[in-house]
C-alpha cells in the first residue's frame, strides 16, 4: 500500500479495485495463450507470422483500450453514483486534478495493462514488418486516451444534468465512440492520403496525430473542470468558450478554396464558419446543460445583491456562448457588403440577418419556458418537437397551400419577404418574453405561498 | 463552529428550506429533528457543501462554505444515509483510502486508520470486505471512516437507524466520547429516542424552517428529569438537594424526589458525587425517559398554533 501513498488516492483506490493479484497474472496468461494460438494456426513463412501477430495485437489492444476502456471511463463515475460512494468522495479534500487523472488512468488501468501487453506482443511482429510505422501506434495509444476521457466527460455532463437518467444515456454515448473510433483509426491507419488546412498540404496520419493528442487535451481539461463542479468549485464558461473558439479556428482551416479571386472571399467563408460553429455550439450547450428556475433564482438573487463577480461565475455556458454569437453575429452585419467579394452579397440583406438572430433568441427562450415547469419532463424533447413545428411543419403546410409570404413568418426565406420574417420573428420573441414573465410570477407565487 | 445565516434551499418548485438561521456552539452535540421530509438531510448537505443554496451563508469554524468548500471538507466528516462504501474493498483499504483523500500520508496514515478502527471497535476486521459485514457493522466502518481525519465537525444523518439496541448504546458512547474530545457533533434523526442519551442541544426542523415558540429561532437545550429514591427518610432532603447549583426540584419529600438537570452524564455523576457527600442515602437516581420526545411536541404544537 505504501508504494501508492504519494500518488493519488483516487488512483490507488481503483488499482485496488481493478487490478487484483487474479488479473494481473491471469491476463498475461491468456494473451500468451492467444498469440501461440495465432503462432500454430497462422502459415509458416516468417512474414505471415509476423503480420498476424501484429494484426492480432491492435485488435486486442482496441478490444481493452477502446471496448473495455471507454466502458469502463464511461460507467466510472455513475457506479460511484449507483454505489453511494460518490458523496464520500467529494466530502474529501482530494484536489480536483488528483480525482481526474485518479479515475481518468484509474477506472481504465485493466484496459490498459491487458492492451498495452497485447500489443506489445503484437510489436514483436511489427519489428519485422516494414510498412509499419510508429505513428500508427501512436495514434493507438492517443486514441485509447482520447475515447476514455470523452467518454468520461459525457458521463459526467449527463450526471450534472441529472442524477437518475446516466445508466441508460451512458451506455448510448459508449457505443457511439466505439463506432465512431473504429471508423476513424480503420479510416486514417495505414493511410497515405494527406489533408489541406489552412492552405498547408499534411499527412492525414500526423495531422490526425496532432489533432487526437488536442481534442484529448480539451477533453482532460473538460473533465477537469467538469470534477471542479461536482466538488462544488465554481467554474466560469471562460475554458468553454476557449474550446468552442479553438474549434471555430481549427474547422476553418478546412475551408479551402480552390480558385480564390477575393482574399477576402476565403476571410469571409471562414468568418461565417466560426459564427456558425459557435451557434451550433450555442444550441448544443443550451439543450444540454441543465436548465431549471432555480438558476434563474440564483441569477436573480446575485443580481439583486450586486454580487457582479459573482453572478458572471454563475451565468450558463449557453448564455455567454449565445452572448459571444450575437457579438460575432453583429460583425458579420458590418463584413457584409463592405467589400466587392461576390460572396459577401449573398448575405447583404441586413434585415434577414436581424431576423434570424430574433429567432435565435426566440428559441433560446422556447426552451427557458419549458424548463421553467418545476415538474416538466423531457423539456428538450418537447421544445425540439416545438422548433421542428415552427421551423418545418408550418412553413411546408403553408407552401403548400400556395401561402409562401406566411410561412415566411416562421422560416427566414434568404431575400423573399424578409420584411414579413422579421415581424413574424420579433412577434414570436415578444410572445416568449410574455409567457417567461408570466410564468415566473406564478412560480414567484408559489414559492410566496409556500414560505 | 457552524453559523447559518437566512439559509434558503429550493428544488425545483418547492422550497425546501426556508430562511434558516442557527449556531451549534463548539462542543456541541445538536439533535437535528424533524418529520421525514421537514429538511433536515437538505440542511446537512448544505452543511457538508453538497448542495449549493438559493441564498444565505454557512460558515464553518469562520469559513465560508460557499467559498472555500474544499477547505471546509478538511474541518468536516459526513455520516450519509448510504454509507459511501467500496463493498469490494476491506475495512482498511475504505479507511485508507478516505484519509489519503484527506491528505494524510507515511506514518500518520496507519495511525489515523488505527485510531479510527479502535474507536469503532472494528480492529479485528480490517482485512474482512465491507461487503461481507452485517449492517451494523457496516455503519461502523462508515462512521470509522467520517472521523478518520479527525474533523472538527462530524455530521451524521440518521446514524442508528438499523442499528440493535447494543450497538445504539456503544454509539451514543461514541459520541459522547468525541465531543469530550471537542468534536461537534449535528445528529439528525426522526427517532427521539436515539438522541435522548447524547445529544446536549435540539433543533427542530418542520416544513423546511426552525421551528420557534417565541418568534425567534432557537436551540432547545436538552434537559432530563432524574428520579431520586433514598433507602431511609430524610427530613431535610428538600433542603439539603437546594444546596446542589445545577438542578432544579420539581417535587420532593422525605423518600424520593424529581429534579430537572443537564442531560450530560457528567452533570449527572457530578450531582450524584454531591448528593453522596451530602450523607444522602441514595439507592436509586435515574433518568426519565422521553424528556426530548416531550419537549419536542411542545415547541411542535407551539408552532403549529402559531403558524
Amino acid at each position: 500500500m505504501n508504494m501508492h501513498i504519494n500518488i493519488s488516492p483516487e488512483f490507488s483506490r481503483n488499482l485496488w479495485i481493478e487490478l487484483g493479484s487474479h488479473r494481473l497474472l491471469a491476463t498475461p496468461l491468456v494473451l500468451a495463450s492467444i498469440f501461440f494460438l495465432v503462432y500454430l494456426v497462422t502459415n509458416n513463412s516468417p512474414n505471415s507470422y509476423y503480420q498476424s501477430f501484429y494484426y492480432t495485437g491492435v485488435v486486442l489492444y482496441f478490444a481493452f483500450t477502446m471496448v473495455v476502456g471507454t466502458k469502463s471511463a464511461s460507467e466510472s463515475i455513475s457506479n460511484e453514483l449507483k454505489e453511494g460512494t460518490w458523496d464520500s468522495q467529494r466530502m474529501t479534500s482530494i484536489s480536483p486534478w488528483a480525482m481526474t487523472w485518479g479515475k481518468l488512468f484509474g477506472s481504465t488501468i485493466f484496459s490498459w495493462y491487458g492492451g498495452l501487453i497485447a500489443l506489445c506482443f503484437g510489436l514483436l511482429g511489427a519489428i519485422e514488418l516494414p510498412n509499419i510505422s510508429s505513428i500508427d501506434i501512436a495514434l493507438l495509444l492517443v486514441a485509447g486516451i482520447l475515447s476514455h476521457s470523452v467518454a468520461m466527460l459525457f458521463n459526467l455532463s449527463l450526471i450534472a444534468r441529472s442524477r437518475s437518467i446516466i445508466e441508460s444515456r451512458s451506455s448510448y454515448v459508449f457505443y457511439l465512440l466505439l463506432i465512431f473510433s473504429a471508423i476513424a483509426l480503420l479510416k486514417v491507419f495505414g493511410s497515405s492520403e494527406t489533408i489541406i488546412w489552412y492552405g498547408e498540404t499534411y499527412s492525414i496520419h500526423y495531422f490526425f496525430v496532432v489533432s487526437v493528442v488536442v481534442f484529448s487535451v480539451w477533453s482532460i481539461l473538460g473533465v477537469y473542470r467538469l470534477i471542479r463542479e461536482e466538488l462544488q468549485i465554481r467554474n466560469s464558461s471562460i475554458v468553454w468558450l476557449s474550446f468552442v473558439s479553438f474549434v471555430s479556428i481549427y474547422c476553418a482551416g478546412f475551408i479551402n478554396i480552390g480558385n480564390i479571386q477575393f482574399e477576402f472571399d476565403l476571410f469571409f467563408a471562414r468568418f461565417m464558419c466560426a459564427v456558425a460553429i459557435f451557434m451550433i455550439s450555442g444550441y448544443f450547450i443550451l439543450f444540454f446543460q441543465k436548465k431549471d428556475p432555480i438558476l434563474l433564482s440564483r441569477l436573480s438573487v446575485l443580481k439583486n445583491q450586486r454580487k457582479w463577480y459573482e453572478l458572471l461565475r454563475t451565468l450558463p455556458a449557453w448564455f455567454t456562448t449565445f452572448g459571444i454569437s450575437s457579438l460575432l453575429f453583429i460583425a458579420l452585419f458590418f463584413l457584409t457588403g463592405s467589400s466587392d467579394s461576390p460572396i459577401t452579397y449573398l448575405f447583404d440583406n441586413k434585415l434577414l440577418l436581424v431576423s434570424i438572430l430574433l429567432l435565435i433568441y426566440r428559441d433560446i427562450l422556447i426552451v427557458i419556458y419549458f424548463s421553467m415547469e418545476p415538474t416538466a419532463k423531457k423539456v428538450e424533447l418537447t421544445a425540439i418537437l416545438l422548433l421542428l413545428v415552427l421551423y418545418l411543419l408550418l412553413p411546408t403546410i403553408m407552401k403548400a397551400l400556395g401561402i409562401d409570404f406566411l410561412a415566411a413568418l416562421f422560416f427566414p426565406y434568404a431575400n423573399q419577404y424578409t420584411t414579413i420574417t422579421f415581424i413574424g420573428s420579433l412577434t414570436q420573441l415578444l410572445l416568449m418574453i410574455y409567457l417567461i414573465y408570466r410564468r415566473n410570477m406564478v412560480i414567484t407565487e408559489n414559492w410566496g405561498s409556500q414560505t | 463552529m457552524i453559523d447559518i445565516k437566512n439559509l434558503i434551499f429550493d428544488y425545483p418548485g418547492r422550497r425546501a428550506l426556508n430562511d434558516i438561521s442557527i449556531t451549534v456552539e463548539r462542543g456541541q452535540i445538536a439533535a437535528l429533528v424533524g418529520p421525514n421530509g421537514a429538511g433536515k438531510t437538505t440542511l446537512l448537505r448544505c452543511i457538508a457543501a453538497l448542495h449549493f443554496p438559493l441564498s444565505g451563508k454557512i460558515t464553518i469554524d469562520g469559513l465560508d462554505v460557499a467559498e472555500n468548500p474544499r477547505e471546509c471538507h478538511r474541518k468536516l466528516g459526513f455520516l450519509s444515509d448510504f454509507f459511501g462504501l467500496y463493498k469490494v474493498l476491506s475495512v482498511k483499504q475504505n479507511l485508507s483510502y478516505i484519509a489519503m483523500a484527506n491528505g494524510i500520508r507515511g506514518e500518520a496514515l496507519a495511525l489515523a486508520v488505527d485510531r479510527a478502527a479502535e474507536r469503532l471497535h472494528i480492529s479485528d476486521r480490517m482485512a474482512e470486505p465491507v461487503g461481507n459485514l452485517s449492517r451494523g457493522l457496516r455503519q461502523r466502518v462508515a462512521i470509522a471512516q467520517a472521523i478518520v481525519h479527525e474533523p472538527q465537525v462530524l455530521l451524521l444523518d440518521e446514524p442508528a437507524s438499523g442499528l440493535d439496541p447494543e450497538a445504539r448504546k456503544s454509539l451514543s458512547d461514541l459520541f459522547l466520547e468525541l465531543k469530550d474530545q471537542g468534536m461537534t457533533l449535528m445528529v439528525s434523526s426522526h427517532i427521539l429516542a436515539e438522541l435522548e442519551d447524547y445529544c446536549s442541544s435540539m433543533i427542530i426542523v418542520r416544513n423546511g424552517v426552525i421551528v420557534d415558540s417565541d418568534g425567534q429561532n432557537q436551540n432547545v437545550d436538552v434537559t432530563c428529569q432524574i428520579n431520586i429514591s433514598l433507602s431511609r427518610k430524610i427530613d431535610d432532603f428538600a433542603y439539603r438537594l437546594q444546596s446542589i447549583n445545577e438542578i432544579t426540584v420539581i417535587e420532593s419529600d422525605e423518600l424520593c424526589a424529581q429534579i430537572e438537570m443537564s442531560v450530560s452524564s457528567e452533570s449527572q455523576q457530578k450531582v450524584l458525587h454531591q448528593l453522596i457527600q451530602l450523607d444522602v442515602p441514595v439507592c436509586s437516581f435515574c433518568q426519565v425517559k422521553q424528556q426530548m420526545q416531550s419537549t419536542y411536541l411542545k415547541q411542535i404544537n407551539s408552532f403549529d398554533k402559531n403558524h
